[in-house]
Formats: structure tokens, sequence, C-alpha cells
């Protein structure tokens, strides 16, 4: 029974202590102890790691500011630096209109649209990834379109959606609709299909029916597949998005203001419509995917602490 | 009963055009309550053998039967414990143990009423909220075991279960195994690599040969237990088995020094 405790991976005991990790295993020798805590250096750690991260902001930035200032220099052009773009971003937050319309509502017009195309999406993709999942035959004929649309780049589904349903909503839908689809199949299929051969065996031999084979084991076992793919999906659809507001217009969004501000040689205003967009798929990338992705591994016990 | 009567299992692959004989001719009467260990070296059948018990695969020519009924399929009858780590990762140990139990439409609070007992008896109550990642590789395969036992099969099908574990840990999960059987009166099926852990564990030990799979001899093992290795009975055995392993190791051109493969391997990670 001891061998066996001693088995179980233990997740850390005792209070936090405030030692560096050199510290602790110094102060673990001398105590005697076999687990010791490290959750304040791991903070450090953390403030570390964000650190890091900033010095990539900043050259990113530094660059952009050496662009602006020698385009200016050689060819006399103004070129909008990353404090004009953002006081200008300061100012359409503080209320100023940017084409008949305020920065919120550019924003909330491209996410709605955007959402809509994607919801619609990722559920007909999973609906179809588990039906190409629970069936050799299905996967054998959905395989080959789905792989054929994951090829067509998302602008080439322009003219089709123009033909489909004109200028305006639809049509960019249509085109959101066109790039998730394929992602979010083709993941949710391989994600069933790939589930490691014992969790079929081990299931079948304690009695499982059909369904109970694909929902109870299957789905969980290809489920963070199945992330991934929306995860890719929401980057196409996002990307597309801008793309498609650039040209089957629709008088509001970000990827219009992009478009508009050429036509006004409005250039700031196109970097803050740029700002924006990174900052909102930034958000969705690396707060919203990853929050969940740490989640599902939780639930899938995939992840020891 | 479990009866294997004149088993020949053959691989087709249409697709390269080649064929495999993996066993051929294997007749072997397993009574109720026994604790068979079939010993073998590698590529002599004998996981094959086991999932035609299991019902994983069909046999070519012959029947595999139990009580006389043929196995068609898996079924619940006849449990199985896997070589790899076989349990389902996003469940606790209880609704691990309690997943056949619900198949087998129990509703659930009494499905893990029955896991919880069932856990108690293998010493693993303290963990049912525990995920399988956080146990060691013994405490799994124990979890393993007690999800097929609690189904109360009559079969209990061993597939190298503790082939992963360290020599230490092993030695402990083959005391706790014996329990388990000496306890339920079941059938059990166990295939291992080594001798000792056979002699140990057995009722009786089944030899198999390869080129193609067949059973070589047998052993009925009516040593007391607990078994003690060193016995000068039980040194008699193991050397008698140790040598037909050896001759039937010759016969295929494996290396001789693979019945000692725990050694082996350990000069192997020395030298690299």
């Amino acid at each position: 029974m001891a061998l066996e405790e001693e088995h179980v991976v233990k997740r850390g005991n005792a209070g936090p202590s405030p030692l560096a990790p050199e510290d602790a295993i110094d102060d673990a020798i001398s105590r005697n102890v076999v687990h010791f805590d490290l959750t304040a250096s791991r903070a450090r750690r953390w403030t570390y790691l964000a650190l890091i991260g900033l010095v990539g902001v900043a050259i990113t930035v530094l660059a952009w500011q050496a662009v602006s200032m020698l385009v200016y220099e050689m060819k006399g052009i103004v070129y909008p630096s990353p404090l004009d773009t953002v006081m200008r971003l300061g100012d359409l937050i503080a209320g100023a209109r940017l084409y008949d319309h305020t920065i919120a509502e550019h924003m909330f017009s491209s996410l709605a649209r955007w959402g809509i195309g994607y919801l619609l999406a990722a559920a007909s993709g999973i609906v179809m990834g588990m039906l190409m999942g629970s069936s050799a035959v299905i996967n054998g004929i959905g395989m080959t379109p789905m792989t054929v649309l994951q090829l067509i780049p998302g602008l080439a589904w322009i003219p089709i959606a123009l033909l489909l349903f004109g200028l305006g909503e639809t049509a960019t839908i249509f085109m959101i609709y066109m790039t998730v689809l394929p992602a979010v199949a083709i993941s949710t299929a391989s994600g069933i299909r790939e589930a490691p051969p014992v969790y079929r065996r081990a299931a079948s031999i304690l009695g499982t029916s059909r369904t109970g084979m694909f929902f109870r084991v299957l789905l969980p076992a290809g489920s963070l597949q199945m992330l991934n793919g929306l995860r890719i999906g929401l980057a196409n659809g996002w990307r597309v998005l801008i793309a498609a507001e650039m040209i089957v217009g629709v008088g509001l969004g970000l990827g219009y203001v992009l478009v508009q501000s050429r036509w006004t040689l409005d250039f700031e205003a196109a970097f803050v419509s740029i700002l924006v967009i990174c900052g909102i798929g930034l958000f969705i990338e690396k707060i919203l995917f990853s929050v969940a992705e740490r989640r599902l591994r939780d639930r899938l016990g995939l992840e020891v602490d | 009963m479990l009866r294997f009567d004149n088993v020949s299992k053959a691989f087709v692959d249409e697709e390269s055009g080649r064929g495999l004989l993996a066993l051929r001719n294997v007749d072997l009467s397993i009574e109720e309550g026994e604790f068979i260990c079939i010993i073998g070296p590698s590529g002599c059948g004998k996981s094959t053998l086991l999932n035609l018990a299991a019902g994983f695969e069909r046999p070519s020519r012959g029947r595999v039967t139990l009580d006389g009924k043929e196995v068609a399929g898996p079924h619940p009858r006849i449990g199985m414990v896997f070589q790899e780590q076989s349990l389902f990762p996003w469940l606790s140990v209880l609704d691990n143990v309690a997943f056949g139990l619900r198949n087998a439409g129990m509703p659930r609070a009494e499905a893990r009423s029955r896991a919880r007992d069932m856990l108690e008896m293998v010493d693993l109550a303290r963990f049912e909220r525990t995920r399988p990642s956080a146990l060691s590789g013994g405490m799994r395969q124990k979890v393993a075991i007690a999800r097929t036992l609690v189904l109360e099969p009559e079969v209990l099908l061993l597939d190298e279960p503790f082939g992963a574990l360290d020599e230490q840990g092993r030695k402990h999960m083959d005391l706790e195994l014996l329990k388990l059987w000496e306890g339920g009166g079941r059938t059990f099926l166990f295939i291992t690599h080594n001798i000792e852990e056979a002699i140990v564990l057995g009722s009786r030990i089944v030899l198999m040969g390869t080129n193609p799979g067949h059973v070589k001899r047998e052993w009925r093992v009516d040593l007391p237990r607990p078994r003690d290795l060193f016995r000068e009975d039980t040194v008699r055995l193991r050397k008698e088995i140790s040598r037909s392993l050896q001759d039937v190791l010759a016969e295929c051109g494996c290396k001789r020094t693979e019945l000692l493969a725990p050694i082996e391997i350990k000069d192997m990670e020395i030298r690299t």
C-alpha cells in the first residue's frame, strides 16, 4: 500500500514557498523532504515569459516606427506611425465617426457577420465530421470534396458568392462558411477515426453498443483534434471576413474601413482597422482558445497539473 | 469451459498478396477456475490466441467455444486486460469501473456503488475521483482489472498486463492478481514472457512454439501456494520449463538469450 501511495503523482503539497528553484532544492535537501513547492517561483517565471513576449511587441513597434520615418524622409509621404495610429484609435474610441459609424459599430458588425458564418459552419462541420467519423463509406465519400474545399483560397469564393447572393451580407457569410467548414469537418472526422484502437477494443469487450462507442468513446477521444479544427477554422474565417468585406462591400465593418480608407487617402484609419483586427485575432487565439484547450485537456484527463 | 478446438488462424493481406499462418491446429481446453499461463517467444501467436478468445478475431479454421457456445464477438462474459494503458483518460477511476455496468443499462447510482465496492476490493477506493493519468502504471492496470471484473466475467484474459512495470511493481501486482483469482473461482488466461511469473501464478503452464504458432507442451503445476521460487521442486520445474523454452527458441532460430530478456535489455542499455 505504501508502495502505491508513493507511485501516485503528487500535485504538490504544503503552502507556496517564496524560494527560487535553486534555494528550494537546498532547502529540500536540508529539511529532507521529497515534495516541495515552487508556486512562488512559477509566478516569477510567468513574469519573465511575459517580459520576453513584450520584447517581441516592442521590436515590432520599433520596426514600424522606423519604416514610417524612413518613408517620410525618402519619399516625403506621411506614413502613420504607431503613435499616430494609437492616438487616432483613441479619438475613434472617444466617439469620432469613421464613414458615418463609430469604430465600435464597425467592429461589432464584423464580429456579428463572422460569428454567424462561423457558428453555421462549425455546427455543420461538426455534424459532417461526426458522420464521416462514424462510417468508412461516408468518410470515403466526404473526404475528397472536403480536401478540395480546403485547398480553395478564401478570396477565390468571391465570384461564386457574388453569383449566388449578389453584393452584401449573405455573400460575406457564405464566404466565411465555405472556408471554415472543411477545417472543422476534416479534423472532427480524423479525430474520431484516429482514436487509439485499444479504446475501441476495451469498450467493445465492456459491452458498449454502437452508439455508446461513438458518443462515449470515439467522440471524447477525438475532441481535442476537433477543437484544433475549430481553432484553424476560426482563423481562416477571420481572415476571409476582412477580405470579403473589402470586396463584397457592405458599408460597415473593419474590412470596409480598410478599403474605404484607400479611396479617401485616410491611411491612419486603415492602420487603426488593422490594429483592431490584430487585437481581436490575438484575443480569440491566445485567450479564448487557450482557455478552451486547457479546460478540454483537463476534462479529457490529459494533464497531471 | 473455454475450448480451442483445432483452431488455426491465418492473416491474409490481399493488397500485398501475402498470407501468414499465425496459429496451426491449436487444441486447448480450459476448465472453470483454472489459472492458465501461456509462455513462448514473441511471434508464437500468444496474443492471437487471446484475441480469438476475446472475440476480436475469428478463427480461420476450427472453433473457439465458451461452455459449448461459439465466441462470435467481444462480450462481457469474457473480460480482457490489455498490455497497453486502456483506461478512458476522460473518466474518473470510478466512472471507468462503472463504464461496463452503465453499458448494461444499470442506473448511474447503482453502477457507481457497485464500482465503489469493486474498487474497495482492489484497495483503490481512495482514488475513485482521480483521473487515470494521475495513477502509477500498476494502479492503472489494477483499475483496468477492476473495470473488467465488476462485470463478473467467466473468463479473464490478461495480455502481459504487467509487462510495462518494473520488477518490484510486477511482483506486487502478481500477488494482488492471485488474491482476486483465489477469491473468485474464475478462469484466468494470462500471457507472460517470464517463467518465474508463470510459476508463481499458474495452475497450468502452456508453452507455445513458433512458425506457425502451436501448443508445444503443458505442465500442470500442483505446487502449494504461496509458491516459493526456491523450493527444490519449484527449481526443478523452472529448469525444465526453461530447457523446453530454449528448445523452442533453437527451433525457431531465435536468439537463445531471449529467455533472459530482462538481463539482455539491461546490458544493451549500458552499451548505448
